[in-house]
């Protein structure tokens, strides 16, 4: 029985435990998951199923997860597969190039095309099959009571009357009424549109998403893009979608940017299209991606899906982060029923997806200024359109740990786990604004190098001493974590314009740099005056080293002593920091400097592994190549030794390294021995780290221990044969 | 206007119980060297270097947080309440100047969003000035409450001030108005948006200098430096009726200083 026969079939209902308005992805998914819980909930849609609806056909491998989770898999599993995404760089008949924007995902997960209308059926459907009621009703507004949302009113066209309910979520969409009606607010900002047309083509077409930037109209530069991509073998969705001008600036009737895009298409890559025809009706629809955690729930009333702004601000994508939301405000509406508590939904979704909320704005003004229409990368313009350049095309990302060695490795020690797993909640509560790509580029720089492993110290080290690991245990893990993430982010700035260093660029390694470590300095709730002493001379030790670094860049001349002065001074003092904070927050004394000590020699046998990985693997998560410090003039430990070893190594640096010789400098860097002479360091620092806990209490020793074997393990086969010391030291 | 911050510390402290000297001068320093270090990196995000590539960058960008560490370590001898509140204020400082780089080239941008940031920075360090001078000499609650509200507003009034003379000059002194090539709007700039809109068309975009003495000519004669001097003087007002009959000459005074900095 699909969903259409059963909504006949169900007497008019005017009452439910839970009411969701809207099924659309985000209201079919909450209903399904609250019906599972065993909720008795009520869905309404003002229309008829199946119903077809503007945007989406896309589905990200987020959105087929949560398919999957609802035994929907075949749905994916049958459809159209897109394999890949291509940034198509064109102006107006003039194709300039493409670029394959880097992705962790295989190509059978990238993206699978449902219509909306086969997709928001199954949905319903799935819904209906868990227990989940369905009635069609236009409703009008949230019915209060007493400052509580007692239901719904239903529109006085269709015979009014109310829904009772004793928590309502309101997933009607992005121009939702029961948001316009709440007062809830939160709506400002930029907006954003898009429309898109079906057509039949000429060609086969690619299994690909064709991203086409700049998107220009009439000599504007718009802030968006145009897209191209197969709903079946020879039927394209082709469509547009754009922030709003901002104020003082002509506005572009959306439908008009859509034929030009059309047009341009047609004329740039007839050929390999062929022939575009039979055009549907052009369909458009604004899409909300002003997302903020404090604008989500209303008590008992509670928003998901583009009612709550959480559509993806970059691309556009909607469905996914629907689903997803929807999901999170039934666990939270199922809460509310139990304990009549107030979950904050808004901070819940906000953890799920950095991204969200991120305001890109300033990008559609600084489009919209661009001197000629359409050269992004002009000097003022330079600063958001680089960082928008490393974004375009990535998933978002993952917001737990669960993916990152680290997290993996402490599975064995449950409550440090699950620290560690509130310390990265209390990141991304902290470090959220809506600055451009803010937080997900902080909550990256978390996650990169295996992990967030300062936070892990601080963790391992409060442990040994004894805490069982509450809040102030975390705060400390937050504060040391915040250190490390800041510490990174400073030296991305750089004169360079478009090299890998600068993947920050100067304004927003300054600002996110600055907002980690005050962030840092507000963290500790214990022995507040104490944590910041030691936060404030950690940060000042910290800045030394990176002057030292910042001096010797391009110096083929650098010493040892220099080199190990400035990882002493960085990393050594950040794992520090992390270790002692965690001893105080622990109520520690006399063990603080011990603890110290261990976390400084920590700190350095990390940075040593990170700099071998550097130069062998580069990092998959913040995009950098093998081999980007040395291009940049930054040269760590393993290539001081290679210059002491390999003289004519000298005339290849010391200055920018082209991208052809990279790969011969890092030969002659792996042939002259330094990288095992940097591993065999490695491997004396966890010694030491390990020697120093000699006289800690045996309790707190397994997770110390692990984490110094961390650092030594990552570099297993990469140039060297690390000690085997770890392991007998503890 | 010299080291406005570390003299409130100390007017502030006058009105206490048995004020330490030792603390409250580290507390004047840690709020001093604070705005410091938030000036060094505005100056910074508002040059060339911070933007193009041109410059280096780095080593101004290394002052500022060896700065901001240099503070940190002053202010923990003031106690956890006075690093707690220090803190606080070092976070809100950062996310003020983050709001205000997200408004740039926004030529609608209102004047309560502009107030929004000024509040949030050079009110926030003044009040933090205040607070932590009170703090320091145990000072009633009501009366640090005053003070508190005192700092905010003269704060508020600072930056606005600030902003007239980037625009309207001082002293004979031609203005600079880089901020206007920049697309940093400030409230002159907003005033002079709303009784003249069709400014908006000129802006939104990056200037060259030689753009700027037209526009800022357009803006004096729409009146915004006007309207911006008389929101400026509201808020010294404000911050001296927050004072009410304290004996509080020395704030009074200071207050003064900032009305009269053009």
């Amino acid at each position: 029985m699909n969903a259409a026969s059963r909504s006949r079939s169900q007497p008019l209902a005017d009452e439910a435990e839970a009411l969701v308005v809207g099924a659309g992805p985000a209201g079919s998914v909450a209903a399904a998951a609250l019906a599972e819980l065993g909720r008795d909930v009520l869905l309404v849609d003002q229309s008829e199923f199946p119903r077809g609806k503007p945007c989406g056909d896309g589905l990200t491998h987020s959105a087929v997860e949560v398919l999957e989770e609802l035994g929907l898999g075949s749905l994916a599993e049958q459809s159209q597969p897109v394999e890949d995404c291509r940034i198509v760089i064109a102006h107006g008949a003039e194709m300039k190039g493409w670029y394959r924007p880097p992705t962790r995902l295989p190509r059978s997960r990238f993206m699978r095309t449902v219509p909306r209308r086969d997709l928001d059926l199954a949905l319903l459907d799935a819904a209906l099959e868990r227990g989940a009621r369905f009635r069609r009703a236009r409703v009008d507004e949230p019915l209060l009571e007493d400052g509580e949302t007692r239901g719904v009113l239903l529109a006085q066209a269709d015979g009014g009357g109310r829904i009772d309910a004793r928590c309502v979520i309101a997933s009607d969409g992005a121009t939702s009424r029961m948001r316009r009606t709440s007062g809830i607010g939160g709506d400002g900002g930029t907006q954003v549109y898009a429309v898109r047309q079906y057509f039949t083509t000429g060609e086969a077409l690619d299994p690909v998403f064709d991203v086409y930037v700049p998107l220009v109209y009439e000599g504007r530069l718009l802030a968006g893009y145009g897209w191209v991509f197969p709903i079946a073998e020879r039927r394209a969705n082709v469509g547009v979608a754009y922030y709003s001008p901002p104020a003082g600036r002509p506005r572009a009737r959306i439908r008009r940017v859509l034929a030009s895009f059309v047009r341009e298409l047609q004329e740039r890559e007839g050929e390999r299209l062929g022939r575009l025809a039979e055009p549907s009706r052009p369909f458009g629809a604004p899409i909300a991606v002003q997302f903020s955690p404090d604008h989500c729930q209303l008590g008992n009333l509670l928003f998901a899906g583009e009612a709550a702004r959480t559509a993806d601000p970059l691309t556009g994508e909607g469905i996914s982060f629907a689903m997803r939301s929807g999901r999170i405000a039934a666990r939270v509406a199922d809460r509310l029923l139990r304990s009549g508590g107030t979950p904050d939904l808004g901070v819940l979704v906000g953890r799920d997806s950095p991204r969200l909320g991120q305001d890109l704005s300033l990008l559609a003004r600084v489009a919209a200024g661009a001197a000629d229409g359409f050269q992004l990368a002009d000097r003022e313009q330079q600063p958001f359109v680089l960082a928008v350049r490393r974004v375009t095309g990535s998933a978002p990302d993952a917001p737990g740990l669960g993916e990152t060695e680290l997290r993996r490795l402490l599975a064995f020690d449950e409550p440090c786990a699950d620290a560690l797993d509130r310390v990265n909640e209390r990141l991304l509560d902290s470090l959220r604004t809506s600055f451009p790509f803010g937080l997900e580029t902080l909550h990256r720089e978390a996650r990169a190098r295996g992990g967030p492993l300062a936070a892990a110290c601080a963790l391992a080290v409060a442990r040994a001493c004894g805490s069982d690991l509450g809040e102030a245990a975390i705060r400390a893990g937050e504060a040391a974590e915040l250190v490390a993430i800041a510490d990174r982010c400073l030296p991305r700035m750089t004169p360079h314009v478009g090299s890998d260093l600068a993947w920050l660029n100067n304004a927003m390694a300054l600002l996110l740099g600055d907002l980690a470590l005050t962030a840092a300095l507000r963290a500790p709730t214990a022995e507040r005056a104490r944590c910041v002493r030691a936060l404030g001379a950690a940060i000042r030790r910290i800045s030394e080293g990176q002057a030292v670094d910042a001096t010797d860049r391009y110096d083929t001349e650098r010493t040892t002593e220099r080199c190990m002065a400035a990882l002493e001074a960085r990393a050594g003092t950040v794992f520090s920091l992390a270790a002692r904070l965690g001893a105080i927050a622990a109520g520690a004394s006399s063990e603080v400097e011990a603890f110290g000590r261990y976390g400084r020699d920590l700190g350095i046998a990390h940075q040593l592994s990170e700099d071998i990985r550097e130069l062998t693997l580069g990092d998959e998560l913040t995009r950098r190549r093998p081999g980007s410090d040395l291009r940049e003039g930054i040269y760590a430990l393993p290539v001081v030794h290679a210059l002491e070893a390999d003289r004519e190594l000298g005339e290849m640096l010391g200055g920018p390294v082209p991208g052809s010789s990279v790969a011969s400098v890092l030969a002659r860097v792996r042939e002259s021995g330094a990288l095992e002479e940097a591993a065999r360091e490695c491997g004396e620092r966890v010694d030491r780290a390990s020697s120093t806990l000699a006289d800690a209490p045996e309790s707190g020793m397994e997770l110390l221990r692990a984490l110094a074997k961390f650092s030594q393990d990552r570099v297993v086969g990469l140039g060297g044969e690390p000690r085997t010391g770890v392991g007998a030291a503890g | 206007m010299i080291r406005v911050a570390a003299r409130l510390v100390l007017e502030s402290a006058r009105h206490g119980e048995g004020p330490e000297a030792d603390r409250i001068g580290d507390a004047a320093r840690a709020v001093e060297i604070l705005g410091d270090a938030m000036r060094l990196h505005a100056e910074l995000l508002d040059s060339s270097a911070a933007r193009d590539r041109e410059g280096e960058p780095v080593p101004a960008g290394l002052g500022g947080a060896w700065l901001l560490g240099q503070a940190a370590e002053t202010i923990a001898s003031c106690g956890d309440e006075a690093a707690a509140l220090w803190a606080r204020t070092a976070h809100d400082l950062v996310r003020a100047h983050m709001l205000e780089i997200e408004d740039l080239y926004d030529a609608g941008r209102s004047p309560a969003r502009y107030l929004a940031v000024a509040q949030m920075r050079a009110g926030s360090l003044l009040a933090l000035a205040t607070s932590l001078g009170a703090l320091m000499a145990r000072t009633a609650e009501p009366v640090a409450a005053a003070f508190r509200e005192y700092g905010l507003q003269l704060g508020i009034a600072t930056e606005i001030a600030t902003d007239i003379v980037a625009i309207g000059g001082a002293n004979g002194r031609q203005p600079q108005a880089r901020q206007l090539g920049c697309g940093n709007y400030t409230l002159p700039v907003l005033y002079a948006l709303e009784s003249d809109p069709e400014l908006a068309g000129s802006l939104g975009k990056p200037l060259e200098p030689e753009a700027l003495p037209p526009l800022v000519e357009r803006i004096r004669a729409s009146g915004g430096i006007e309207r911006a001097q008389a929101e400026l003087e509201r808020r010294v007002r404000a911050a001296e009726e927050a004072l009410g009959e304290l004996p509080a000459d020395g704030l009074v005074a200071i207050a003064s200083e900032v009305e009269g900095a053009r």
